[in-house]
C-alpha cells in the first residue's frame, strides 16, 4: 500500500511539467457566466435565458469566434472582461448541448 | 456669314449631339439599374429560400426529440483474495447419546483453514446508453440503459454468500450481469414554474450518487449521495428550488419515496398465514425423554412492502477567493426504510448442493425484520480546476421487530447451556440482532490532483464499522467498495488522451475486520459471545459461507464518451 501511495505521488509529480495552457478553466468559466451573463440571461428576461444547453459545442465556438454580442451591435469584450472571456467559452463548450456532459447553469 | 451658319449648325449639330451623349449616359444608368434590380431581386428571393431551408430543419429537429449521449467502458481486474480459517456450519448429523453430547443430533461443524484465491485475469464491458425524451418546455423523460458483463461470466451467478451473487433489480448495471439491456433509469422529470420545484417519477438516478463524480472526472450523477444509496431505486422524487429564498442558487430541499419490496404483486401478498420448521428445542430434552424435544416453528405470513421515505439537502456554492474561483457542496441525507425483509426478489445458482446439479434458484422475502434510520452528510471542495477534495459520513440505526429471516437454521440449547435460542447458521435478523436497536457508521474521504485538463491522480478511503450496511450490493468482488465493514483505499490515474476517451488505472486494497459486509441482516452472536467478536474474520467465526479478510484488485479500463 505504501508503495503503492509512493508510485501516485511521484507519478503526481512528474505530470506537474504536463500543466501548460490548456485554454480557459472550466470552474472559473461557470462563475463568469453565472455572475456576468447570467445577470441578464435570465428566464423570462429581455435578453432570453441563455444556458450552455442553448447552443451545440460547434455553436459556442463559432460564437466566440465571432466575438460580437447583443446580434452584432456591440464586442463580446465590451461585456465580458477579455480575460474572461476564454474561461465562459470552456465552460460553455464543455457542457454544450451534444458534450458528453450538458448541463444546465443552474445545475 | 461663316459664322452664323456654323452656330446654325452647331444649333442643329448640337442637340442631337447632346442628345447623344445623354443616350449613352441614359444607356449606362439603364445597364446600372438593370444589374441593380437583379441584385434586389435576388435578395428578394433568398428569404424565401432560407424560409424553405429552415423549414426543413425545423421540422427535422422536431422529429428527433430523443437525445442520445452515454459511454462504453471495457475493463481488466486482477484480483487476489485471502481467506481467514473459519468454522463451516454443515447441518445437523444423527447422534448416538453420550456423557458429551445427550442429544439425539448435532450440529456438523467443519474447521475451514486459512487459503488465497485469484482471479488474475478478468474483462468486463459495460455499455450505458443515456437518453433524453424532451416532451415540452416543462417536461423531459430521462433514462438509462446498461449493458454489463464479465466476457464469459455466468448470466446468473453462483451464490458464495455475498449479496451480489444475486441477481435483482436493485443491482441492475451496478454489478456485471446478463448481455441484456436493462433499464437502470427511467423517469419522467417535471419543472414546475408556479412552485419552483422539479418533480421526477419512475425509475430514479439513485447510482453514482456523490462524491463518486469526483473519482469518474465527470457531473454528479445522482440524487442521493453514494454512501446512502447506490443501488436502482423506483419511486418519486420531489425537489423544491430555494434559490428565491435566499439560498445559493441551485439549492434543493427534496423529499422521496421508493418501494424496496413489493409484497402484494409477485410476492406472495395472498399466502395466508403458514408455519414451517426451522430448528429444533432442546429444553426440556434431559437424554432419557426424546418425546420432549420440540420444533421451533417460525412463522411464514403476509408480508408488508419494504418503503423509503426520505428527505434531502442540496447546496452547490460557486465563489471567489483573491484570483482562485471555487466550487463547493454541501449534502445532507435522511432515509426511513419501513419493514424491511431479509432477500428481496432475485435468483440465483445455489451450488454445489449434495448429489444434486446446479440449477437456478429464486429467492424471495421471508419475513418483516423492521425499520432502519440512515443519515449521511458529504462535504465536497473543489479549488480552481486542479485541486478537490471531499469527506462523507454516514449512520445507521435499526429497529427491530424480533423477527428473523426464515434462511437459516436454529436450535434451543437446554437450560443447562444458558436457554437460548442459538443460530447456527443463516441470515437472522436486522444488524445481527432481532431484538435489540444496534447502529453503525461510516466515512469516505478523498482527494483528486488535476494538473491538466486531461490528466488527474486521486486516492481515496474509506472505512465501515462492523456492522455498517449501506443500500448498495458489495464486498470485494468488483462492485461499490463502499459497503465495506472494514478499510478500503483506492488509488487511481485518469487519463484522458483523446477527445471523448480516457484510459484509468487504479488499485484498490480490502481490509475487511467483520464478516457478511453488504448485508443488512446477519445471524446473532453464539450464548456468551459478543456479536462484533463472533463475526471478526480473525476470530475463528461459525459462518455458513466464507468471507475474504483482504481483495486486492488491480484494473484499467478504456473509457468513451459520446
Amino acid at each position: 500500500m505504501r508503495n503503492t501511495l509512493k508510485l501516485l505521488a511521484v507519478l503526481a509529480a512528474l505530470t506537474v511539467p504536463l500543466a501548460a495552457a490548456q485554454g480557459g478553466s472550466d470552474t472559473k468559466g461557470k462563475f463568469f457566466f453565472k455572475k456576468t451573463c447570467k445577470s441578464c440571461h435570465t428566464p423570462g428576461s429581455a435578453a432570453k435565458e441563455i444556458t450552455p444547453l442553448s447552443k451545440t459545442q460547434a455553436q459556442w465556438k463559432a460564437y466566440f469566434a465571432a466575438g460580437k454580442h447583443k446580434k452584432g451591435a456591440e464586442k463580446l469584450d465590451s461585456v465580458v472582461k477579455p480575460e474572461q472571456v476564454k474561461d465562459v467559452q470552456t465552460f460553455l463548450v464543455n457542457h454544450a448541448s451534444d458534450s458528453p456532459q450538458p448541463e444546465t447553469c443552474g445545475g | 456669314m461663316n459664322s452664323r451658319i456654323t452656330l446654325a449648325l452647331v444649333a442643329m449639330l448640337a442637340p442631337a449631339a447632346l442628345s447623344a451623349q445623354s443616350n449613352q449616359d441614359l444607356q449606362k444608368q439603364i445597364e446600372q439599374l438593370k444589374v441593380q434590380l437583379k441584385a434586389v431581386e435576388e435578395k428578394a428571393a433568398t428569404p424565401q429560400e432560407i424560409d424553405t431551408r429552415l423549414t426543413k430543419v425545423e421540422t427535422k429537429v422536431a422529429g428527433d426529440n430523443i437525445q442520445w449521449g452515454g459511454e462504453l467502458r471495457t475493463r481488466f481486474d486482477s484480483t487476489q483474495q485471502h481467506f481467514k480459517s473459519y468454522n463451516q456450519f454443515m447441518g445437523f448429523m444423527q447422534n448416538t447419546p453420550s456423557a458429551s453430547n445427550p442429544y439425539p443430533f448435532a450440529p456438523i461443524a467443519q474447521p475451514v483453514g486459512a487459503q488465497d484465491w485469484s482471479n488474475s485475469v478478468q474483462w468486463s464491458t459495460r455499455l450505458r446508453l443515456n437518453m433524453g425524451i424532451t416532451i415540452n418546455e416543462n417536461a423531459k423523460v430521462m433514462g438509462r440503459l446498461v449493458m454489463y458483463k464479465v466476457h464469459g461470466g455466468a448470466d446468473v451467478p453462483t451464490f458464495n454468500g455475498t449479496p451480489n451473487t444475486i441477481s435483482t433489480s436493485f443491482t441492475a448495471g451496478q454489478t456485471p450481469a446478463t448481455d441484456a439491456l436493462l433499464v437502470e433509469r427511467a423517469s419522467l422529470v417535471y419543472h414546475f414554474n408556479s412552485v419552483a420545484s422539479i418533480l421526477s417519477i419512475g425509475r430514479q438516478n439513485t447510482s453514482d450518487g456523490p462524491p463518486f463524480e469526483v473519482r469518474e472526472g465527470g457531473e454528479r450523477q445522482a440524487t442521493p449521495q453514494a454512501l446512502a444509496v447506490n443501488a436502482t431505486i423506483d419511486g418519486i422524487g420531489w425537489k423544491f428550488q430555494l434559490d428565491k429564498m435566499g439560498f445559493p442558487e441551485g439549492t434543493l430541499l427534496g423529499i422521496c419515496y421508493g418501494v424496496g419490496y413489493e409484497s402484494g404483486f409477485g410476492g406472495g401478498g395472498n399466502v395466508k398465514s403458514n408455519q414451517t420448521i426451522v430448528g429444533m428445542n432442546f429444553t426440556n430434552f434431559d437424554g432419557t425423554n426424546p418425546s420432549a424435544i420440540t420444533p421451533v416453528v417460525g412463522n411464514i405470513g403476509p408480508l408488508k412492502d419494504t418503503t423509503v421515505l426520505g428527505a434531502m439537502f442540496d447546496m452547490p456554492l460557486l465563489f471567489q477567493i483573491g484570483e482562485s474561483v471555487q466550487s463547493a457542496n454541501l449534502y445532507l441525507g435522511y432515509n426511513r426504510m419501513g419493514n424491511m425483509t431479509d432477500i428481496p426478489f432475485g435468483n440465483t445458482i445455489n451450488f454445489p448442493i449434495p448429489g444434486q446439479t446446479p440449477s437456478t434458484q429464486y429467492v424471495t422475502a421471508t419475513a418483516n425484520l423492521g425499520d432502519m434510520d440512515q443519515f449521511t452528510a458529504t462535504w465536497k471542495h473543489k479549488i480552481g480546476d486542479t485541486f478537490t477534495y471531499f469527506v462523507s459520513g454516514g449512520y445507521i440505526k435499526s429497529h427491530p421487530n424480533g423477527q428473523v429471516s426464515q434462511y437459516g437454521a436454529y436450535w434451543t440449547m437446554p437450560a443447562s447451556m444458558g436457554g437460548n435460542t442459538v443460530q447456527l447458521s443463516g441470515f437472522g435478523g436486522l444488524m445481527g440482532d432481532p431484538a435489540k436497536s444496534e447502529t453503525a457508521t461510516a466515512y469516505y474521504a478523498g482527494v483528486r490532483y488535476d494538473p491538466t485538463s486531461t490528466f488527474g491522480v486521486g486516492v481515496e478511503f474509506n472505512h465501515g464499522s462492523p456492522r455498517w450496511w449501506t443500500y448498495t450490493p458489495a464486498t470485494g468482488e468488483y462492485t461499490d467498495k463502499l459497503g465495506a465493514r472494514g478499510d478500503v483505499w483506492e488509488g487511481y490515474i485518469h487519463w484522458k488522451f483523446a477527445h471523448n476517451a480516457a484510459i484509468r488505472i487504479g488499485y484498490i486494497d480490502y481490509k475487511y475486520t467483520t464478516a457478511m459486509s453488504g448485508w443488512q441482516i446477519g445471524p446473532s452472536a453464539q450464548p456468551g459471545q459478543n456479536w462484533e467478536s463472533a463475526m471478526n474474520l480473525s476470530n475463528t467465526p461459525m459462518l455458513q459461507y466464507a468471507y475474504p479478510s483482504t481483495v486486492k484488485n488491480f484494473y484499467t479500463s478504456l473509457e468513451v464518451r459520446f
